[in-house]
């Protein structure tokens, strides 16, 4: 149960949105906990390269792994749920997970990246990341050539 | 929406890392500057390693008989399927050898497969089986497979005897080659004999920078363990813990947490006495006691890691995995890929090869 001295933070996205979090929620986020640690003592913790969009949903997932209630398969679950999102916003997430350096955000994310490129070919990673070929078709035939036993 | 390729590099090593092997290989061909990211690049393979012990893989070998009509009747197919810790099969591949396999072990992301006159070191991750050169005629007996952290040196050692009768000794052959370097990279080296008049037995171990063997001598119940020290290269042999002769009906060596484990299984009751050698006193310690009934206990698949697993295969083609912390069972269902009674090996999955490919794209 939360003391009554139990201290909020204000998070200002770069959107200049404000969302109210726990401190000690929000220092998962180690970059917020160096600043705090540091005394940082500003009304507002501007997030210069986090939008409210993005915010959001890193203040949903933080609250989700500070909740001592939550089994580890609760927290699972929550994560298949979590990133459940377009591919873009993971790609923005991760962003802003390795920005607030939060590593529990990160791992879930760059897994949830990873199992989405697993299925892809190779046209596919270059269409999606936007990508320039920068082969010849003789250079591409031969890097295909050394690895075709990975396209079985 | 910026591409990946803006992405800071430890972003999108972080990212990749947690592909498969296979997969990154498939994606050099995205573009010049992945090929150079998944081919050369230190710090992609180093995070995806340690990324990797984290879900270590299982290896199953089965011979396919008279796959393509091979017209060297000497020659076998193997095909080696991986799977995962959950019982699902990641990858599978086929190779020919000269003969059959019989000694089948793994060290780190690589595997050894030992027939009666060539040794060959295999990469499964990236389908790659490079043959040990070896002096055609000469017999291949023990053979032990270790790897040193500090000078990331892989050492094949064979224990070999140089008579039938048993002269009381066991000859000694080293392999060495450097993780990164290759196969062919390596050389043999012979060792001194060492005095030793018990006969080897058993599946070797690699742990803690040291290969274990079974020793079995005059009786069933005269059983030591050999222990080869890879750092400096000294035998020793180690007695077992004392117990009952009559207890056990087998008796098989692993790891758990790093230390020397002989687990034990009684006769008739599937009960599983786990005994850790505490290192520091050389003495064991009998540390868990677990039963398994109803389920028949048929052999372990020892384990090299830090992993605080037991892996046992159980009749019905099960896997328990059974945690030493949290004293619970697991059970992986791995029938359809376990087609055998073959000991599978614990492996990682690497984008390291074992020899070096002529890369027609140098570098960019």
């Amino acid at each position: 149960m939360s003391s009554p001295e139990e201290k909020t933070l204000i998070l200002k996205s770069s959107d200049n949105e404000e969302f109210l979090v726990k401190e000690s929620v929000a220092v998962q986020c180690i970059t917020i906990k160096n600043l705090v640690e540091d005394g940082c003592d500003l009304d507002a913790i501007p997030l210069l390269n986090v939008d409210s969009k993005n915010l959001a949903w890193i203040i949903e997932f933080m609250e989700k792994y500070a909740d001592s209630t939550s089994t580890d398969a609760e927290k699972k679950d929550f994560d298949t749920e979590f990133v459940k999102k377009p591919f873009n916003d993971v790609l923005g997430l991760i962003l802003a997970a390795n920005y607030l350096n939060f590593p529990a955000l990160m791992d879930v994310m760059c897994d949830a990246c990873a199992n989405e490129m697993k299925l892809w070919s190779v046209e596919q990673v270059r269409e999606k990341f936007h990508i320039q070929n920068d082969y010849t078709e003789e250079e591409e035939k031969a890097v295909r050539a050394e690895n075709f036993w990975a396209f079985e | 929406m910026k591409g990946i390729d803006d992405f800071p590099r430890d972003l999108i090593i972080e990212i990749l890392s947690r592909l498969p092997a296979k997969v990154l290989c498939k994606f050099r061909c995205v573009s010049k500057r992945w090929y150079n990211l998944l081919t050369n690049d230190r710090d992609l393979m180093t995070r995806h390693s340690e990324l990797s012990k984290l879900k270590p893989l299982l290896l199953i070998r089965k011979y396919i008989s008279d796959a393509n009509g091979e017209p060297d009747r000497s020659k076998v197919t193997i095909e080696l399927t991986s799977i995962d810790t959950e019982g699902n099969i990641t990858d599978e591949f086929r190779e020919v050898l000269d003969g059959p396999v019989h000694t089948f072990i793994s060290c780190y992301p690589f595997s050894v497969l030992c027939c009666m006159y060539s040794l060959y070191v295999c990469n499964p991750s990236i389908h790659q089986v490079v043959r040990v050169p070896y002096p055609s005629n000469a017999r291949l007996y023990n053979v032990g497979f270790g790897h040193l952290p500090k000078s990331n040196e892989f050492k094949i050692v064979h224990l070999l005897y140089h008579s039938f009768v048993g002269d009381g000794k066991i000859g000694c052959e080293i392999f060495s080659f450097k993780h990164g370097e290759g196969v062919h990279s390596g050389f043999w080296r012979t060792l001194g004999d060492y005095p030793c008049s018990a006969w080897i037995d058993g599946h070797p171990l690699c742990l803690n920078k040291a290969i274990y063997w079974g020793l079995i001598a005059t009786s069933w119940n005269d059983k030591s363990i050999l222990s080869f020290n890879l750092e400096n290269e000294e035998f020793n042999v180690i007695s077992y813990p004392a117990f009952d002769s009559e207890k056990y009906i087998f008796l098989e060596y692993t790891g758990i947490k790093g230390c020397l484990s002989l687990v034990g299984c009684s006769a008739g009751t599937s009960a599983l006495d786990i005994w850790l050698l505490k290192d520091e006193k050389k003495i064991w310690v009998l540390e868990y006691s677990i039963s398994l009934s109803p389920l028949n206990v048929m052999f372990l698949i020892p384990c090299d890691n830090q992993g605080e697993e037991l892996l046992i295969h159980v009749e019905q083609r099960g896997l328990i995995c059974f945690s030493v912390k949290n004293q619970t069972c697991r059970r992986v269902e791995y029938c359809r890929a376990m087609k055998n009674f073959n000991k599978p090996c614990l492996y990682y999955d690497s984008l390291i090869p074992l020899s070096s490919v002529t890369h027609r794209i140098e570098k960019y």
